[in-house]
């Protein structure tokens, strides 16, 4: 182990921001009432998603994302219902942005829905929630769930997430943790041959990665024992 | 259209005209219609037979009214004839087929019982002569009717107009059954005359295949003389009209005509004024008629208004107008003519001097000296990569510069500019070619115990909130080997030798590093020590720090369940502001990457460095055994990393130190979650500082902030500022 040695270095006299008294924390955020809740959605979107409340919803959204998903989604269908010249553009890609981050099954169905008010820009959206599901919960479930829910747009883009992250270690064993908890019984050949994330790899990708999956829920079952 | 209308009417001319029956001394009868010439000739025959010798009066007429010189037998010439007959004696006058067609109408004033007729005939080699006879119309007359029969037949009618007011012109045509099926009106010039397929005004469509009658009816003192023709192929014959009071037809109300001015406005415009007293205006209707041409209509100015421009003129010419009231109840006759002069161009100076102020991949402004003190605008044109000519792309933003927007990265495009004024555009100004840069690379570096998969959201967020079409994406970067397998022999410079190898590999340009925890740390070894000269010939234009232990963090023991599986990185990103106040113990990594940073001279006066610090938590002090932590005096931390460390915050050398930063002023972004799944990686232990004690509240990740927050929002603003 390599020594340490000081360095002597000034540290610059600074006041970092004091947090103001009427700032919530995200504590207190996360236990609004229903009614404080809807009062900070609806402050979101009169005030046009100005970036300080967007970070006070998200800490909402993150936690509570049942209660402000369709309401973010409510909110870009009713934009869509206005002529193009009167939309707020960047209220409605902030809002979708949101919808995504929040990462879980009841983002899917939202975005789902955004797709068919316009498909080609909300389309990504589906990578991004599941991108975005690595923050707050395995990643793989969501796209399990995905394909069990989705449209074949929907699907097409978890194909098209799941061929990306082949060469993803990290990703290999959040999969892997994901199909321990889907098949108990262990990854047998048949499981990985008919697994339907695994049957949408190109067929060279699919061999190195059913072993992959192998390697690491041996991990998963012995950390889980642990 | 108009050539169509003129053979229509052609065909319309009576072949021969006859005129006969008693008339009175001095009583201006007259023949609606006189043709020669073409292949046309009309001859005119009068007789008297009184007791007493008279002389009569024979004047020609152009359709237009002005007096039409015929040579009359062959002979020369007249516009007048003054024969006088004795009394039984008759005599003709030949109006010849030679020359070129001309046609009118005759004013007889004819002496006491002398009686008068025409033959109309058409001549055409190889066919027999057509000849029709038409009775004389009736002089003074108000109104004229005359039955009709287009059912496999096509009626034609000549009108005239005698007196000396302009007359407009009823025209109603029944079917057999007395019922209106059409109306239309028409005006006509003092003296002037006009013919017409019948079923070809508008409004009188519906006489196509009908039969009935029609009706012509004017309102004193002008007056109205009818000629009805019916062709059948190239046979013709003549409809004898009735001319007196018709009891059916209502005639015309007398619309005022407006009175109309004018004026040159510039050497293609000018201004018209007039004033009207028509009421139940629905609109003016202003024709123009350019150096010997017809009069067009140009223009329907609204019913209240009193003036237009008339742009797009000629210049140096000679224009006349005129113009009349539309109202509910018909059109007004004509105002008067008005002649304007336009005056002769004077060249408009082209732009000179087009230059490039700025280009970025998707915009550039332009600038070059406006010449031309009376230009109303700056037009700009851009000819685009692939493409031979140059488009139009609107007015500039200003007479001297503007933004030109919506261009694409690395694409070779050519501008000029011209002025434009009232009278027309300059000449182009010089053509300058313009390349853009390529896209901006951004790399995306992950932290300890994350690979390339930890920065896919922040790849979209960052995708959806930057300008477009300026930036690509990288997070191709992956340190997996060192950050989560910890391999023997792992270092932070290894993994920004790694870097280095995916620079070199990467397409030339401005690039940007965007490094989270350890991953900053790696793009500023590799800015420090510029392995294998990856960025040799390359400008790295900003850094953007995510929560970075640029002076280290207090790090956990070898036997920690989080970074004891890669003890030899976090040890090299040690650092505790605890030990000594007023100094920060460093590693021997994290003192040897300060000093040669500080000689690095990055990011200096030209690039950009955004250090990021969450303040999330205000613990000063790790919660495990050992007293390390923030200082005392600034203990906010993202839970891993104090705010301090992340932000840099320490004396340096000028122009060493991040050009911005950002400290979560509402305390609410963690170095990284620590979710549910944070066992299934042996103890996600990132709260180093605060514990939740379990709660799973989530807070916002600094590695994957919100988009349109405030960390992405400050992001954003430093990317979209680079040149």
């Amino acid at each position: 182990m390599p020594c340490h040695r000081f360095l002597i270095l000034a540290i610059i006299a600074a006041a970092f921001i004091a947090p103001a008294q009427e700032i919530p924390t995200s504590p207190e955020i996360v236990k609004y009432s229903h009614e404080q809740a809807d009062a900070l959605i609806r402050e979101v979107i009169d005030q046009k998603f100005p970036p300080v409340l967007v970070d006070r919803l998200a800490v909402l959204l993150i936690n509570r994302p049942a209660e402000v998903v369709p309401r973010l989604a409510d909110y870009v269908r009713a934009q869509y219902g206005l002529p193009l010249a009167e939309r707020e553009e960047r209220s409605i890609g902030t809002a979708s942005s949101l919808v995504a981050y929040a990462g879980d099954e009841t983002a899917l169905r939202a975005v789902e829905e955004l797709i068919v008010l316009d498909r080609e820009r909300f389309t990504p959206l589906v990578q991004s929630t599941l991108n975005n599901a690595q923050s707050w919960r395995n990643p793989y479930e969501v796209a399990y769930r995905a394909l069990e829910i989705g449209t074949a747009a929907v699907r097409a883009e978890v194909e098209g997430w799941v061929q990306s992250r082949t060469d993803s270690w990290v990703s290999q064993r959040y999969w892997a943790a994901a199909m321990v908890e889907r098949y108990p019984s262990g990854l047998t050949d048949s499981v990985l041959e008919n697994d339907p994330l695994v049957v949408m790899l190109e067929p060279k990708a699919r061999e190195v990665t059913k072993t992959r999956l192998r390697e690491e829920a041996v991990r998963v079952r012995e950390q889980k024992r642990q | 259209m108009r050539t169509k209308l003129m053979k229509r009417i052609l065909f319309a001319v009576p072949a021969l005209l006859t005129v006969t029956g008693f008339v009175h001394g001095g009583t201006p009868y007259l023949l609606p219609q006189l043709a020669y010439g073409g292949g046309w000739s009309t001859t005119v025959y009068l007789s008297n037979t009184g007791s007493s010798a008279g002389t009569s009066v024979l004047t020609f007429y152009d359709d237009s009214g002005n007096l039409l010189s015929a040579p009359v037998n062959g002979g020369l010439p007249v516009s007048t004839l003054n024969p006088a007959l004795g009394p039984g004696a008759s005599v003709s006058f030949d109006f010849l087929s030679t020359g070129p067609l001309r046609q009118g109408w005759i004013s007889l004033d004819l002496a006491a019982e002398v009686n008068a007729y025409a033959v109309f005939k058409q001549s055409v080699s190889g066919s027999q002569d057509q000849e029709a006879v038409v009775p004389l119309a009736a002089p003074g007359a108000t109104s004229a009717s005359f039955p009709f029969d287009n059912r496999s037949l096509v009626t034609t009618a000549a009108v005239v107009n005698a007196s000396s007011a302009s007359a407009m012109v009823n025209i109603v045509v029944r079917n057999a059954a007395a019922a209106t099926i059409g109306t239309a009106q028409i005006t006509l010039q003092p003296r002037s005359k006009t013919a017409f397929v019948l079923a070809d005004l508008p409004g009188l469509g519906l006489a196509a295949t009908a039969n009935g009658t029609v009706d012509f009816v004017t309102a004193s003192p002008a007056t109205v003389a009818v000629l009805g023709l019916r062709f059948r192929s190239q046979a013709f014959t003549s409809i004898p009209a009735y001319h007196g009071p018709i009891s059916t037809s209502l005639p015309p109300t007398l619309i005022p005509a407006p009175v109309l001015q004018g004026s040159p406005l510039t050497a293609t415009s000018v201004r018209l004024n007039w004033t009207s007293t028509a009421v139940n205006r629905v609109r003016f209707r202003v024709e123009w008629r350019g150096p010997g041409g017809v009069f067009t209509e140009v223009a329907q100015p609204l019913a209240a208004a009193t003036s237009v421009d008339l742009q797009g003129l000629s210049a140096s010419s000679t224009h006349v107008f005129r113009m009349r009231v539309e109202t509910s109840s018909g059109l007004s006759a004509y105002s008067n003519e008005v002649q304007v002069s336009t005056t002769a161009v004077t060249a408009i100076p082209a732009p000179t001097g087009l230059r490039l102020v700025s280009a970025n991949q998707v915009e550039a402004t332009l600038a070059w000296a406006n010449n031309a003190p009376s230009a109303t605008g700056i037009r700009v044109e851009i000819r685009s990569p692939g493409t031979t000519g140059f488009v139009d792309i609107g007015l500039a933003t200003a007479f001297s510069s503007s933004p030109i927007m919506g261009l694409e990265a690395q694409q070779a495009y050519t501008f000029r500019v011209r002025a434009q004024s009232p009278d027309g555009y300059s000449a182009y100004s010089n053509e300058l070619g313009v390349t853009t840069p390529p896209k901006i690379t951004v790399f995306l570096l992950h932290g300890i115990n994350q690979d390339s998969s930890g920065m896919a959201a922040l790849e979209g967020t960052l995708n959806g909130a930057l300008a477009k079409g300026r930036f690509t994406m990288n997070r191709a970067f992956s340190f997996a080997e060192c950050s989560k397998e910890c391999k023997p022999g792992c270092s932070i410079s290894m993994g920004a030798q790694k870097l280095a190898a995916q620079v070199k590999a990467s397409p030339p340009g401005v690039i940007v590093f965007v490094g989270y925890s350890m991953g900053g740390l790696i793009a500023r070894d590799l800015i420090a020590n510029n392995w294998e000269g990856a960025l040799n010939g390359r400008t790295v234009a900003a850094l953007v720090t995510l929560g970075s232990p640029h002076l280290g963090y207090p790090y956990a023991s070898m036997a920690d369940p989080f970074f004891g599986p890669c003890g030899a990185l976090s040890e090299q990103m040690s650092g505790d502001f605890r030990a000594q106040p007023g100094s920060i113990m460093l590693s021997n990594y994290l003192s040897a990457l300060t000093q040669t940073w500080a000689t690095r001279g990055f990011p200096g006066n030209n690039s950009q460095w955004l250090a990021a610090a969450g303040q999330s938590c205000g613990d000063p002090v790790r919660s495990l055994t050992t007293p390390k932590g923030c200082s005392d005096s600034q203990p906010r931390n993202d839970r891993v990393v104090c705010s301090q460390s992340a932000t840099y915050w320490v004396a340096t050398p000028p122009a060493t130190a991040p050009t911005a930063l950002w400290s979560d002023p509402e305390r609410r972004y963690v170095h990284t979650q620590a979710g549910s799944y944070s066992l299934l990686f042996g103890g996600y232990a990132t709260n180093l500082f605060c514990d939740y004690s379990g709660d799973p509240i989530f807070d916002l990740p600094l590695n994957s902030p919100p988009g349109g927050g405030l960390l992405v929002t400050r992001i954003k603003e430093v990317l979209d500022a680079l040149p």
